[in-house]
């Protein structure tokens, strides 16, 4: 194979099989003229120095290749802004998680050296393997959307000024869910301070369950206070939470709109709501119901009081897990807006007038 | 300005020229090396690694047409104007006219 065979295989190997022959040809013919035209200028004949000058000339083989080809990527400019965002909830999410996972184990060995660095390293291990696996889900999921939805996205869209009249400052509040807030709030505090006896498990006289608020109704048999010492241990810092997120509901209603210092504020109570479902989840049982205190209240079928128990439990863990992660999720936003490019003081004023 | 941004600009301003400079040499069909020979004759060099490139994407989008003939024992691809080439050929020389005038309003 002689030297301008090589460059052509060289140039067709990078290129669609569709077109490679036709391309490879072309080039050949190209470099050939090339030559021809050396030969005639110099006199002198074609050998392999004249060839390396031609082949100098016509470039690089894999700029030549991809010279045939428009740009290709992976994720395209236009998914790549959504690509990142997803990445930035899910990776503080995935650490979270980790982290969640490391307190439990360590929680649940016998405390000594060997047995902490052990279950650090191993956590660190399943962190890192948690990390590469959600970069590449998340990578190979907008990679199928790059390459699945071509005519969704290159579509031009039809846009009209008149629509960012209908768009809602992200500086807005939502009345209706605030008030929500501080009523569902207000009732929680009371509930959990003053009626703890209400929240409770029975069962009905025909043998069905409830789970929930008491009532008076004759037909309801009271079996056992739900909620175990260990929930009330947490009852300050719940209180404390509780008051100031109708304090952070109030100021909202009162300011009308968010402010920097309002979100840092919503940050901080998240962080804690964290913190505490963490502890709640880490720490002893909040449920104080057992297979053998339903039993001992006259519930008659053992396997049935355990599968009521154990399904009292994993709902705790399920709802304090899902708490975790929403409020990693908001955090995360905050924190992005937070901590996003600002604006000098004077531009901002001025774009908000 | 740095002389690299010079050259980008520059760069830039020959590459939305060229088009319109290759559709007005091939009303006649030439094969790549005479077209930048010919192009090279009013002075606009182009290298290989640009047309070719260039010549297929304009054959895909229907404004030019090609053949492969062996001449002087070579194999050639020549190119010509199709007939949609030869029909908007005209519009864009309009179209650069009114862009010249406008631009030396502008400049002058």
């Amino acid at each position: 194979m002689n030297l301008i065979d090589t460059y052509v295989t060289e140039v067709g190997r990078r290129l669609p099989r569709k077109n490679r022959v036709d391309i490879e040809a072309e080039i050949r013919s190209a470099l050939q003229n090339l030559l021809d035209e050396c030969n005639q200028e110099t006199g002198k004949p074609v050998d392999d120095e004249m060839i390396f000058e031609v082949l100098n000339e016509y470039g690089d083989p894999e700029k030549v290749a991809a010279s045939y080809e428009p740009e290709r990527y992976l994720i395209g400019p236009k998914l790549y802004p959504a690509y990142v965002k997803v990445l930035q909830i899910v990776l503080p999410i995935s650490a979270v998680l980790s982290l969640l996972g490391l307190g439990i184990s360590l929680g649940q060995i016998p405390l000594n050296a060997e047995n902490i660095f052990e279950t650090i390293f191993t956590s660190l291990a399943e962190f890192l393997a948690t990390l590469v696996s959600a970069v590449g889900s998340i990578t190979i999921l907008f990679a199928i959307l790059q390459w699945t939805l071509p005519d969704f996205k290159e579509r031009p869209r039809r846009w009209d000024p008149r629509s960012l009249l209908k768009v809602k400052s992200s500086d807005s509040i939502k009345t209706g869910s605030v008030v929500t807030d501080i009523i569902f709030t207000a009732l929680a505090i009371l509930l959990i301070n003053f009626f703890p006896q209400l929240v409770n498990i029975g069962y009905y006289s025909n043998g069905q369950w409830w789970v929930g608020f008491s009532v008076t109704n004759p037909s309801q048999t009271l079996a056992t206070t739900l909620l175990s010492d260990a929930f009330f241990t947490y009852l300050p810092a719940l209180d404390i939470l509780w008051g100031l997120t109708i304090a952070l509901s109030v100021i909202l209603l009162s300011l009308g709109r968010w402010q920097t210092w309002t979100r840092w504020f919503a940050l901080a109570l998240k962080i804690m709501v964290i913190g505490l479902a963490v502890a709640m989840l880490t720490g002893q049982s909040l449920i104080a119901v057992t297979p053998e205190s339903l039993l001992a209240s006259g519930f008659p079928d053992p396997l049935a009081a355990k599968i009521l128990v154990n399904f009292l439990q994993q709902g705790v863990v399920v709802g304090l897990v899902v708490t975790i992660i929403f409020n990693c999720v908001e955090s995360a936003k905050l924190i992005i807006r937070l901590t996003g490019k600002n604006l000098p003081q004077a531009v901002e004023g001025f774009s908000q007038q | 300005m740095t002389n690299e941004s010079f050259e980008n600009v520059i760069l830039e301003l020959r590459r939305g020229v060229i088009v319109l400079a290759v559709l007005s040499r091939l009303d006649q069909e030439q094969y790549g090396y005479s077209l930048i020979k010919s192009l090279a004759v009013y002075g606009l060099e182009i290298d290989q690694g640009t047309l070719y490139p260039l010549l297929r994407r304009l054959e895909s989008q229907g404004l030019l047409q090609s053949n492969w003939r062996v001449e002087s024992d070579r194999p050639r691809r020549y190119y010509v104007l199709s007939d949609e080439g030869r029909t908007l050929l005209p519009r864009l020389k309009e179209e650069w006219n009114s862009i010249v005038a406008m631009l030396d309003k502008m400049l002058s």
